[in-house]
């Protein structure tokens, strides 16, 4: 969908500026370019479609010019490197094909009757990969250009890396990942100081946040990324308003005709990791099909200080992760819809519970997940202008927490006996449980734009979601000796209005969204302390937000943002309803509310000059209101609103080509979040910690890397080097407030170096890449009194099969 | 001037990240000892706002009156159990939520806190408090795991255990509270708790333990059956059981917190002099009695005791009008007289209503000095038994979880 606008205001259009080559295509071309595919094409009968895409990485190409000499005609393929020229007479004509990096081609076609696909497959010119991705015009320059303050992380950063998509996007400015152990563990993603379930987390711009316990960042495989978007602070209309304070949205690659990609990934604590991608794209028909799995499994067997014993070092022998995924999809570009894609997934995990303040054996989890997602593309849906997306996921998860053991031991081998005589190894739980908890969500996002004309837009939004779940736990009941865990009931609807105007000469865009949000729950209560009557809990609240974002480009390559909108975000079901086992339910929740500015310039000369340098400043404000804090309790974890805190941060990024074979980039965020409530909750009494900042979030922290790259370095042809090292630090931040200069819970300083590199042959298609994580094996915490692993070791083999 | 630009902002980056890199120099080390100085300990509690998960700061302050700074305190775990004997302060870790697992000793004086001993302790063994028998012996009663450590209170030694799991009533622990000493015997009171924490609906009744201090060895076990009061003493509040002038053992019952309105029964029980029995002719449901200064308000339960002398207790109760959705949180509980001897309850007025983290009392120089946290006023309230007056002598904006006169 975002493409409608590089394809009819192309001509003119800022996502062409600074292409040299294709600018020199694009003044032979005539203004039809600007005029849409669509519009002409119902003059005529024929149309010509195709995918212009990296002959030796089978990856397409987006912003390719595609242009037929004979008839002075041309367009710009899309975001997923598809272009359609539309009103083509029967004839024989010479399709040029050209993209900045690569090889020119020329392609002799002849129409029939119909539509008719063409695969064009482009070399890249003779020079490093790196300095061809960097050097494109590319969808992460386009989307880096919008009015929202984003960071893109493009396919180039991503290749041929040992790391996660965590470790990747903890090198991004303004963002942390809170970990609490090895793989598996659970984690947070941090944004600006917003974590949770407030940051989106979106694949292909499908929510995921509700299944976040059942699919990870992790568990996408990096190869199959083409590019990951962060956006910071207004998150755009076309994310579905869920999201508050930012939004991450992975975006998969489009694959050529066939392709199959197997990788194994081998890491230090017996950690391994198979993956695998089928894709077969049959252009004569319009489908692609897809089938993918992957199967990861890590002991997590690290060695630890005890953060409770003094000298005692413990290892950690009861974190086993197993995880298996699987997934399929097909997509169809020719039917009615311009893309009706169908992805159902599987997923499997199996998790021990590794004690830290004691031993424990034999407490795990499982869970089981069947997801399903209907995508439904069409432009020019019923009327020209009006460009149509919706999906619908489906999703059904069984989720089984087990803690049966009737003794617990410590850490010198001495065992006692559980509190409850049904067992419950996990201290502070008194009872015993063995549960079984099922979901089943409903989620529909539904895009809908109509392009008023080029300067004007107005984009429709609304997010369905439906949650209902059924905890079962016997075991628990009997133990608890009464039910405090009920089936639940949750419905969710934001629903958004958003104009867009952009100048004609796209130097300005301006973004202004309301929304409407609305959400009712129906469960009941049982007062865990006492026995009195079940309760029945039926909530029904309403909220209202708005959001607008601006960009003024001042010269071709500096252009500055800003934007501020005041978002709200409802709780989700399991903020409020718990888990069934360790979160307890926090019916009273408030949806939690933030007001947010965002000024930053961006100076960027992709494409430019030979740097590629970008450099980018951002400062910002927020307000949070009703924050939804995750907190730990005697019986169980909660979340919990937390009064007021504000946000003043600034963050800046800096970028580039430092020579032909060296890139290199430093990042620095500094986020001041401080408590601004006047008075505790319901006190008339002055709040003790106003002003003082806000526990457990990190508040400065930087990132710098090099790279280096050259082909053939050791000879030979075909062959792709890099190397890269990555220096993250994080200042100490503490576990509460900071009151007392003594000594305090703490989270330590860290500074880790990461080492790696990857080696290609076979012109990108056998890949081998190393990495050790942590070199100086520092000590690294980033929640408190977890302690994650030192140096790691890891290795990856990855053949490309096309 | 692009490439100018480019390293210009290169180094600037580059510089933070060397500057952040460096290692920071650690706080020149203070040869003042922590906790401040004074002669008034205080641990204040700032809870998040589920009640049950914050930070506490154990410190002194030398004047009532004095403002309240937590520069030099002393943080320990969430809301953690303190015992003192004499110049002795034991403090405890936090059972609510994860501290580090230790037992520290500090010796106070008026210039602050000096560790001399710290012991760690069995996780989840939830100990709250020690009771001293003499300077060489101990008793920690571990709530989790049913038994009594033995230890010596100087070094905090484990010397022994005395294993009270077999008088455990449906678990595995009998949950020792804390104990009384009365002529070479230990009462111990046993609070008898489900996986609620909260008693057992159908177990209400009275269990204490008597030990043989000069052996260890439990003589019997005693129940007060007959007036369903149950959970007897709260295992951090040594003014729950207390000694009358005849030495008559008295054991505040808490019941069910008053947050069961079907099951309100709170008050005291009784160990007369020159008995190891319960006398149930003195035990006594406060329920039963309408508390004088109120709107015919009863004590659902009692939160924390003082006696006072002549059958008079110092006592916040908590009363069921006052409830809340948040027993950690709710203000439910009001400062009280209560008569033992005349069987009355009489609101102390002037103090306002607390929550459950904020219920200290301390006799210091002929006055009763409570900690409460209540919605418009919080601190420390002295109250003149002579004649009733009460004086708001300390501010503090937060919870006071245990307040100390020395």
């Amino acid at each position: 969908m975002k493409t409608r606008h590089t394809v009819k205001t192309g001509n003119t259009g800022y996502h062409f500026i600074g292409i040299a080559r294709t600018l020199i295509l694009l003044a032979a071309l005539s203004h039809s370019i600007g005029i849409s595919a669509h519009q002409e094409g119902s003059e005529a009968d024929i149309d010509i479609k195709g995918t212009v895409f990296d002959i030796t990485q089978n990856e397409i190409l987006p912003g390719a010019t595609v242009y037929i000499e004979e008839l002075q005609k041309g367009v710009i393929t899309d975001t997923d490197g598809i272009f359609q020229i539309a009103g083509i007479p029967e004839g024989t004509y010479t399709l040029k094909v050209q993209y900045l990096g690569y090889q020119p081609t020329e392609k002799t076609i002849r129409t029939d009757r119909g539509a008719k696909s063409n695969n064009i497959g482009l070399k890249p010119e003779n020079q490093s990969l790196s300095e061809v991705i960097i050097s494109e015009k590319s969808q992460a320059r386009i989307l880096r250009e919008q009015a929202m303050p984003i960071t893109v992380i493009s396919m180039q950063q991503l290749q041929g890396t040992v790391s996660d998509v965590q470790s990747i996007l903890a090198k991004t400015a303004g963002v942390t990942i809170r970990a609490t152990g090895g793989l598996g563990s659970t984690s947070r993603l941090s944004v600006r100081g917003l974590e949770g379930k407030r940051i989106g987390f979106f694949i292909d711009e499908t929510p995921m946040n509700d299944q976040s316990d059942f699919v990870d960042l992790n568990d996408i495989p990096v190869d199959m990324i083409d590019r990951i978007e962060i956006y910071k602070g207004v998150v755009p209309a076309k994310f579905g308003g869920s999201s508050m304070g930012g939004a991450v949205n992975i975006v998969i690659k489009e694959y050529p005709e066939h392709y199959a990609d197997v990788s194994y990934l081998r890491e230090s604590y017996n950690t391994n990791r198979f993956q695998t991608v089928l894709k077969k794209n049959d252009f004569k028909h319009g489908l692609v099909y897809g089938i993918g799995g992957g199967y990861t499994y890590a002991d997590n067997d690290y060695t630890m200080d005890s953060p409770y014993i003094k000298g005692l070092k413990i290892h950690r022998d009861h974190d086993n992760f197993r995880k298996v995924m699987m997934g399929g999809s097909i997509k169809a570009h020719k039917w009615w819809f311009d893309e009706v894609e169908l992805e159902p997934v599987y997923v499997n995990t199996y998790h021990e519970i590794q004690g830290i303040d004691f031993d424990i054996r034999h407490a795990h989890s499982k869970s089981q997940g069947y997801l399903c997602n209907l995508k439904l593309v069409k432009d020019d849906f019923l009327v020209e202008g009006l460009d149509f997306d919706m999906s619908t996921a489906l999703a059904y998860t069984v989720y089984n927490m087990i803690d049966t053991a009737t003794t617990y031991y410590d850490w010198y081998g001495n065992s006692h006996p559980t509190p409850s005589p049904y067992g419950g190894e996990i201290i502070g739980n008194r009872f015993a449980t063995d549960s079984r908890n099922t979901k089943f969500t409903l989620l529909n996002k539904l895009y809908i734009e109509y392009l008023i004309s080029k300067r004007h837009s107005l984009i429709f939004n609304s997010l369905i979601q439906t949650a209902d779940g059924s905890p079962s736990d016997e075991l628990k009941i009997k133990s608890m000796g009464k039910k405090v865990d009920f089936d639940s009931h949750m419905r969710s609807w934001v629903v958004g209005m958003t104009y867009d105007y952009r100048s004609l000469d796209q130097r300005f865009l301006n973004s202004i969204t309301g929304r409407y949000y609305w959400y009712g729950m129906n469960t009941q209560y049982e007062n865990i302390y006492v026995t009195s009557p079940v309760q029945d809990i039926s909530l029904r609240k309403t909220s209202a937000g708005f959001s607008e974002a601006m960009r003024y480009r001042l010269t071709p390559g500096l252009m500055a943002k800003l934007s501020g909108g005041y978002d709200v975000r409802i709780p989700a079901d399991n903020e409020l309803l718990g888990d069934g086992s360790t979160i307890a339910p926090s019916q009273q929740l408030m949806p939690e509310r933030n007001l947010s500015f965002n000024a930053g310039m961006l100076y960027d000369l992709t494409g430019i000059h030979p740097t590629n340098l970008q450099v980018e400043v951002n400062g910002y404000y927020m307000h949070v209101d009703d924050m939804i804090r995750f907190v730990k309790g005697i019986l169980g974890a909660q979340y919990q609103n937390f009064g007021e805190m504000r946000t003043i941060g600034v963050e800046a990024e800096v970028k580039a080509d430092m020579l032909p074979f060296l890139y290199g980039y430093a990042n620095v965020t500094y986020q001041d979040l401080r408590d601004t409530r006047d008075h505790e909750a319901g006190k008339d009494l002055p709040n003790p910690t106003k002003g003082k900042r806000m526990p457990n979030i990190p508040y400065f922290m930087a990132n710098g890397g090099l790279e280096f790259h050259k082909e053939n370095l050791f000879g030979g042809k075909g062959q792709n080097t890099r190397l890269f090292a990555d220096v993250s630090f994080v200042e100490e931040y503490f576990y509460d407030f900071e009151l007392t200069k003594n000594e305090k819970r703490r989270i330590p300083r860290s500074t880790t170096l990461d080492l790696g590199f990857e080696h290609s042959f076979l012109d990108q298609r056998l890949f081998i890449s190393g990495k050790v994580k942590n070199v100086a094996d520092a000590t690294v915490i980033s929640e408190y009194n977890c302690p994650l692993p030192g140096r790691t070791f890891g290795v990856k083999l990855r053949y490309i099969l096309r | 001037m692009k490439k100018t630009l480019f390293f210009s902002a290169s180094i600037l980056c580059g510089a933070a990240l060397l500057l952040t890199a460096c290692d920071k120099e650690d706080d020149p080390v203070s040869e003042q000892l922590p906790g401040g100085k004074g002669h008034i300990v205080i641990e204040s509690t700032i809870k998040n706002d589920d009640g049950a998960s914050g930070a506490s700061y154990l410190y002194q302050i030398q004047n009532l009156g004095d403002p309240i700074s937590f520069d030099n305190a002393i943080q320990v775990g969430f809301s953690s159990t303190i015992s003192a004997y004499g110049n002795d302060i034991y403090v405890f870790p936090s059972e609510m939520i994860k501290s580090n697992l230790m037992i520290d000793r500090y010796v106070r004086s008026n210039d602050g806190f000096k560790k001399v001993a710290s012991r760690q302790v069995v996780p989840g063994s939830a100990c709250y408090a020690l009771l001293k028998i003499s300077d060489s012996k101990a008793y920690i009663p571990q709530y989790g795991l049913g038994n009594i450590e033995i230890v010596d209170p100087m070094t905090l030694d484990v010397k022994g255990e005395i294993n009270l799991r077999e008088y455990a009533f449906s678990d595995q622990s009998a949950d020792p509270a804390r104990g009384i000493l009365r002529d070479g015997k230990m009462y111990v009171a046993l609070d008898q708790v489900g996986p609620t924490w909260m008693p057992f609906e159908n177990y209400r009744q009275v269990d204490v333990v008597v030990i043989d201090v000069n052996t260890d060895k439990v003589d019997k076990m005693i129940s007060e059956t007959v007036t369903g009061l149950s959970f007897p003493t709260r295992p951090f509040l040594p003014g729950m059981m207390f000694m009358t002038e005849n030495k008559d053992i008295y054991i505040a019952c808490c019941g069910n917190f008053g947050y069961d309105e079907t099951y309100v029964k709170n008050g005291f029980v009784c160990i007369p002099n020159g008995s190891t029995e319960f006398d149930t002719s003195r035990s006594w449901n406060i329920n039963e009695t309408v508390i004088e200064g109120t709107d015919g308000w009863r004590a659902a339960s009692i939160y924390n005791s003082e006696y006072l002398g002549n059958g008079k207790v110092a006592a916040f109760v908590a009363c069921t009008e006052l409830n809340g959705d948040n027993p950690y949180t709710a203000h439910n509980s009001i400062a009280v007289i209560i008569d033992i001897n005349n069987k009355t309850v009489k609101r102390i007025q002037g103090i306002p209503n607390t929550d459950p983290h904020s219920c200290s009392i301390d006799l210091y120089d002929g006055k009763v000095y409570f900690a409460a946290y209540g919605v418009n006023a919080s601190g420390i309230f002295a109250y003149d038994p002579s004649n009733e007056a009460v004086e708001h002598v300390q501010e503090c904006n937060t919870d006071i979880s245990y307040l100390k006169i020395f």
